[in-house]
């Protein structure tokens, strides 16, 4: 980028020393060789014309930086010189001050109409010339300073459009138009709504529900548009993998909390439409009341935000739990962002609640409650050029879905989500010595959209389940080491020393996870190469109150699994430990 | 201003700011006074109102910056009735200021 400097217009020589080219334009021959000689005394250049016509040729050659006219002048007077030579300067300012002895008022407002700046009477004084000369200098500079940043606003003001349509390139190739092409879907958003900070997404999920989100994030510009590419790409990915509206604000939030500054955040409304199910899971943390319209009835029904917005609240504190209604063909659910309320009209009077509420008590066609909206809106606004932070969006719940079905992802071509697999990791001494397996499983684990719900309980079973087979298996400690106040501290001792003896030794995770009706199982399977510690098959199920006596013997680990899972099973020789977790789509 | 004919203070700053060209300034005050002297009589035969303001001003200006006020008095009186339309004493301003410039351009001579 170059420099300000580098852009500043080239300044002449006698610029520097304060001397200007000063055109006099004077009939009077004795009176023009007068001010010619002040001038000159004063160290300036003087250029000079006998009329008017003359001096508008003069000025347009010569280009001065001040100019003295005589008022009464042949050939074009002084009054019409002025205003052509200062057409000529254009949006320089090139002062024009008259040379006259006219007195009367009515004649100096013509003058100063016609462009004039000031006055000089005769007869000429040095003295009034010279401060004249300096302040209209002064002033010239001043203007030329304003003028020059003018023009380095509009050039910035160029760039940040171009940067911005470049941004909007990137976010569109992020948010592709997804599922609002759908003819269920209408919405009023400006072209480069992302830059006020406004996004709409819509996507169908691969078990054909329609997940669309409404996002008003604070603030404008690029700031507000940074935070719209991981909320969409958060968006798109998720429930193109099918994950659940919960995990999906849980993620967008956990995005946003983690990237964005305090202050900037993201109001929003996340809606779950489940077209088998007749029904919508709505999801508001910030946004102005949801309507949901009905067709039959024409009344309608609020969805208040009953969430702080996403991006406020670390993940511990982050709810989202939604408000689920039920819906018949025909009902519209309606949501906006705040923009509606407040758009201005010319004398700056807010658009406000009641002319919203007026709309939806007049007992309309469901159907007709958007446009409706959005006509008074605009009429509110008339042309002013807010309308650019209207976003209002209307959804049609349809007798016929079969075009929401028909954007349903082909099963895991897509988005490649995890169904059907099998998995096997296996950790020798080397390993078992440096590595904690666990995240990389929880890892792979997690893409599958019903288990990632469950990641963190199925974190724990798989900490116990390794932790067994690490240290009562492989390396053969006791737990009743624990159970005396010193034990602690001398378990893993023990436990330190045998992972450095370590030689010939593993632990075997084995995987399968199979897609059930409406959810999954998963089976998990941790071998060890320990001599295990039952002979007998030992199934245990659900409640760790009916559990054998020697199942305690297994520390309370394992009755925390158990408890978890749907069943444990310890398999001969007692060194093969597995559990079967099953899931259900979250609903 | 003073009620000399010409003020010698004015004289002495114009001597001083134009040095050689002191005469030069003379010359043109002297033809530039008897061309717009002439147009004024041209004017006032024609009762060309417009002229007479025009010509008037000039000579006035003129008269003001070499300190000439008597003669700048005249002028104004002169472009004043131009202005206003009005013939009447027209000949009677334009006699005295015709005699005034006879006088100042005699004695700017000396200086």
């Amino acid at each position: 980028m170059r420099s300000l400097q580098d852009r500043l217009p080239a300044e002449s020589a006698t610029e520097n020393t304060g001397a200007l080219k000063i055109l006099v334009a004077e009939d009077s021959a004795a009176d023009r060789l007068i001010l010619q000689s002040m001038l000159q005394r004063s160290g300036h250049e003087v250029v000079l014309a006998e009329d008017g016509e003359s001096a508008i040729t003069a000025f347009s050659e010569c280009h001065p930086d001040l100019v003295f006219l005589d008022v009464i002048m042949p050939n074009v007077n002084g009054i019409e010189a002025a205003r052509r030579i200062k057409s000529l300067a254009g949006d320089e300012l090139v002062p024009v001050i008259f040379l006259t002895s006219l007195a009367d008022a009515e004649s100096l407002a013509t003058c100063l109409d016609a462009g004039g700046d000031d006055f000089l009477s005769k007869p000429y004084n040095q003295i009034v010339l010279d401060s004249k000369i300096k302040a209209f200098s002064r002033m010239r500079e001043m203007h030329r300073t304003v003028a020059h940043q003018k023009d380095q606003i509009a050039l910035h003001n160029k760039h940040l459009i171009q940067e911005q349509n470049v941004a909007k390139q990137v976010f569109d190739k992020i948010a592709h138009a997804g599922a609002l092409k759908l003819d269920i879907i209408r919405y009023y958003m400006s072209a480069l709504a992302v830059f006020n900070g406004d996004v709409l997404l819509a996507e169908v999920s691969p078990r054909g529900s329609l997940f669309v989100v409404l996002g008003d994030f604070t603030g404008h510009g690029l700031p507000a548009a940074i935070g719209s590419m991981p909320l969409a790409a958060t968006f798109y990915g998720m429930v193109g993998k099918g994950f659940s509206l919960a995990d999906i604000l849980r993620e967008i939030n956990q995005k946003l909390y983690q990237t964005l500054p305090v202050g900037l955040f993201c109001c929003a409304t996340c809606v779950d439409i489940n077209f088998k199910k007749n029904r919508i899971s709505v999801w508001n943390g910030g946004l102005p009341d949801n309507i949901l319209y009905r067709h039959k009835t024409r009344t309608y029904e609020r969805v208040k935000s009953s969430h702080l917005p996403l991006g406020v609240l670390s993940n511990r504190d982050f709810k989202a739990d939604t408000q689920v209604l039920h819906l018949e063909p025909g009902d519209h659910f309606l949501m906006w962002s705040d923009g509606i309320q407040e758009a201005r009209n010319r004398a700056g009077v807010m658009f406000g609640e009641d002319n919203i509420n007026a709309v939806l008590d007049s007992s309309l066609d469901a159907s007709a409650v958007y446009a409706q909206i959005l006509k008074n809106v605009q009429e509110h606004i008339g042309s002013t050029e807010k309308d650019d932070d209207i976003s209002l969006v209307d959804i049609t719940f349809p007798e016929d879905d079969s075009k929401v079905q028909g954007l349903v992802p082909k099963s895991g071509m897509r988005n490649g989500y995890l169904e059907d697999w099998e998995l096997t990791l296996t950790l020798v001494a080397s390993s078992l010595k440096t590595f904690n397996p666990l995240s990389l499983l929880i890892h792979v684990i997690s893409e599958v959209p019903g288990l990632r719900q469950n990641s963190s309980v199925l974190y724990t079973v798989l900490s116990e389940l390794f932790n067994n087979a690490l240290e009562h298996g492989v390396l053969g400690l006791e737990s009743s080491i624990k159970s005396s106040p010193t034990g602690f501290a001398e378990y893993y001792r023990l436990r330190k020393e045998g992972l450095e003896a370590l030689t010939e030794a593993f632990v075997r995770f084995e995987f399968r996870h199979e897609v059930r009706e409406n959810g999954g199982m998963l089976t998990i399977t941790v071998v060890d190469s320990g001599k295990g510690f039952v002979p007998q098959d030992l199934p245990l199920t659900g409640d760790p109150q009916k559990l054998p006596a020697s199942a305690q013997y297994y520390g309370r680990g394992l009755t925390l699994v158990a408890s978890i899972c749907d069943s444990l099973q310890i398999l001969p020789p007692g060194n093969r430990v597995r559990v079967q977790f099953s899931w259900n789509y979250e609903e | 201003m003073t009620d000399a004919r010409i003020d010698a203070a004015m004289m002495e700053q114009l001597k001083e700011l134009l040095g050689e060209r002191f005469t030069e300034l003379v010359d043109r005050f002297i033809q530039d006074g008897e061309r717009r002297l002439g147009l004024l009589r041209e004017a006032l035969k024609t009762q060309d109102f417009v002229a007479i303001h025009a010509e008037a001003h000039g000579l006035k200006g003129s008269s003001r910056n070499i300190g000439a006020n008597i003669l700048g008095g005249l002028c104004s009186d002169l472009e004043q009735m131009g202005k206003e339309n009005k013939a009447e004493g027209l000949q009677t301003v334009f006699a005295a200021l015709e005699q005034e410039f006879a006088a100042v351009c005699a004695e700017l001579r000396t200086w």
